[in-house]
């Protein structure tokens, strides 16, 4: 028998989550489910339990050390709850019995929301995936003979708690990291903005053939289409009349998953940026377009990420830099963030086609994911698709809709169906 | 389901105006359903804390009118100042830390031996602060977590650290009588020799997991 991991230290990424997080920067993402029928509370609550059993690494409560942060497992079992608090809102883990995510439901939706500290949105997805299981499991009178799906039994716990970063740093060893220079900064999004906490919820759905065939006819890919797309609603919506000084920046997070064999439940993706000059006005979208195409290339190759990773690593790895007490690397990691967070405009996310057991096909209609905005990056945009089902999902932290107005809008004009949902706004 | 023909979107919602350009919607036929809660934000917990910046600036405005009336020449009021600012921002993080009293004790050591050396040390340095009060409540708290310890061993292995923490305080006592800042011994060694026994009975107690422990907390 395999023995029970009792700690774990924070990946290279999740190291810098707890400090910059605060009220203004929740760093919580949400993955959600729409099943075909209202949610069940009891049989969520105990479909959380069990899929906490075979993934401990969830199971888990950030403690503070001398020098860093660390994760130890959480014995106490998590409350699944009816939505009480606004999308992407702060897990207080005090109030959650520490744990770092918080599942709630709301008629047919299950959201899994989740402290970025713990995982990315592969994991969550793969924990998400647990939770269905044993919820449909329960729900489902045809499911209750189901055996587990083979893709929810190939990650055994050692791989689970893996550090991606460290796994693949040490084949890049002797490489010459990338040298640290702080990009300059980049266009900021500003506007009216909400009250701390809130945000502005644009969940757009259209036809995921439909999207690919347009993204195809550009010669592009939806990822490359969509960040062109986000570009030139920037540059139409908010630069029309002044053209900005600096590049519309967009980050682009990319799975590593893709790039180095790991099957880790942590962090293990890098943020690409990907940035288009709109100071001579807007260069017309084939030509954006053309640009982003070029840019995402070029930056998103395994060669570039194991330089990447070298140079994080070093830093992580510096003798002095490691024995400075954590509350004073706190300090100095909330000021490189808020430096390195004016260098990109939004971000945006694309999880691509969801992979779901086959199983689940009839009993879920639609996965989505959304990443929530801070008061320094107001746009975030989170793209998914399953089956023909695609779900973009606009999260702002200000009161404006003309971003995701035009995005939309633009899809709707080549002859595209969507169908919009929102939130209210809290006041 | 609602139809915005303006921006050509159907609208999963029951309100009249689109939510992208304001527009009037026109009803259309298909299901809909809210996948959004109305909610309000939870309250900020400010309130508590308002209140006793604006009593504790109000006892600073009475205390400054006596120094006025009785024309003092020692900044006393500075002292009744910093120890109801204290007490009010202490009271209140106790209140959120109730779930951890280890915590709660530490950080009120490490706070109270910090304040009382500043008002000994500005007041004349008479050293009541450093020969008494500091290695006294070094002794309490240890006493404190030890007992905690005993009526809750579930946290045996939070509270180590804090152990672990008195006793680099114990030190210090040691410290400030070595360098001539205390003068009385007995309270000084006491505190060390408290704090030391302490800590290797919980290691003797604790086992393999002391290092565990360590490990955990001091990883690099």
């Amino acid at each position: 028998m395999e023995k029970q991991i009792s700690w774990s230290r924070l990946d290279n990424t999740a190291k810098l989550f707890p400090a910059i997080s605060g009220e203004h920067a929740a760093n919580v993402f949400r993955l959600w489910a729409d099943l075909e029928e209202d949610i069940h509370p009891k049989a969520l609550q105990e479909a959380v339990e069990q899929a906490l059993k075979d993934l401990p690494a969830f199971a888990v409560k950030m403690r503070r050390g001398v020098f860093w942060y660390y994760f130890e497992q959480n014995p106490a079992k998590p409350v699944v709850r009816e939505e009480f608090c606004p999308p992407c809102f702060r897990i207080e883990l005090r109030r959650n019995r520490g744990f770092l995510f918080r599942i709630t439901y709301y008629q047919r939706r299950v959201n899994l929301e989740v402290f970025h500290a713990l995982t990315d949105g592969n994991g969550a997805l793969y924990f998400l995936h647990h939770i269905l299981f044993y919820y449909l499991k329960q729900v489902c009178p045809a499911a209750s003979h189901w055996e587990k799906p083979a893709e929810l039994e190939d990650v055994s716990e050692q791989e689970m708690w893996e550090d991606g970063f460290a796994k693949s740093d040490e084949e890049s060893a002797g490489a010459a990291g990338q040298p640290m220079i702080f990009a300059p900064r980049a266009y900021h999004l500003d506007g009216e903005m909400l009250p701390i906490g809130a945000q502005q919820i644009t969940e757009a759905v259209f036809s995921a053939k439909e999207i690919a065939g347009l993204a195809k006819a550009s010669g592009a890919t939806v990822a490359q289409y969509f960040a062109a797309l986000l570009i030139e609603a920037i540059l139409e919506e908010r630069c029309r009349e002044v053209p900005p000084k600096e590049k519309i920046v967009i980050s682009l997070p990319v799975n590593l998953r893709n790039f180095f064999p790991s099957k880790t439940l942590r962090n293990f993706f890098i943020f690409v940026r990907i940035g288009v000059d709109g100071s001579q006005g807007n260069p017309g979208f084939d030509n954006i377009l053309a640009q982003v195409g070029e840019q995402m290339k070029g930056e998103i190759t395994r060669e570039k990420f194991l330089a990447r990773i070298r140079q994080q690593r070093r830093l992580e790895e510096i003798p002095f830099l490691r024995v400075v007490p954590r509350v004073i690397k706190d300090f100095f990691m909330r000021r490189t963030y808020r430096r390195g967070e004016h260098t990109y405009t939004c971000t945006l996310t694309n999880m691509g086609r969801v992979p779901m057991p086959r199983e689940f096909v009839p009993h879920v209609k639609r996965i989505g994911t959304m990443l929530g905005a801070s008061r320094n990056n107001t746009l975030k945009v989170a793209v998914s698709s399953l089956g023909d089902v695609m779900t973009v999902v606009f999260n702002s932290t200000c009161r404006e809709e003309d971003i995701p107005r035009y995005f939309i809008r633009r899809l709707t004009a080549e002859g595209l169906a969507a169908v919009v949902t929102c939130n209210e706004v809290p006041r | 389901m609602k139809t915005c023909n303006n921006c050509r979107i159907q609208v999963n919602s029951s309100r009249e105006f689109c939510p992208l350009c304001g527009q009037t919607m026109a009803r259309s036929t298909g299901e809909g359903y809210s996948a959004y809660p109305k909610l309000e934000l939870p309250r900020r917990r400010f309130g508590r804390l308002k209140l006793l910046l604006i009593f504790t600036q109000v006892f600073l405005g009475i205390t400054v009118l006596v120094d006025g009336f009785i024309r003092s020449t020692s900044y006393w009021y500075l002292v009744l100042l910093a120890g109801s600012a204290y007490t009010a921002v202490s009271a209140l993080w106790a209140a959120r830390r109730k779930n951890n009293p280890g915590g709660v004790i530490l950080k009120e050591v490490l706070l109270i031996s910090a304040l009382s050396f500043s008002v000994d040390y500005f007041s004349g340095f008479s050293r009541w602060s450093t020969n008494y009060l500091i290695p006294l409540l070094v002794m309490g708290s240890g006493a404190a977590i030890t007992a905690i310890i005993l009526l809750r061993p579930v946290w045996f292995r939070d509270y180590f650290f804090y152990q672990f923490t008195l006793l680099v305080m114990g030190g210090l006592c040691m410290l400030l009588w070595v360098m001539g800042l205390a003068t009385v011994r007995w309270t000084a060694f006491c505190a060390l020799l408290h704090s030391l026994v302490t800590l290797t009975g919980l290691m003797l107690f604790a086992g393999a997991g002391t290092r565990e422990e360590l490990k955990k907390r001091f990883h690099l």
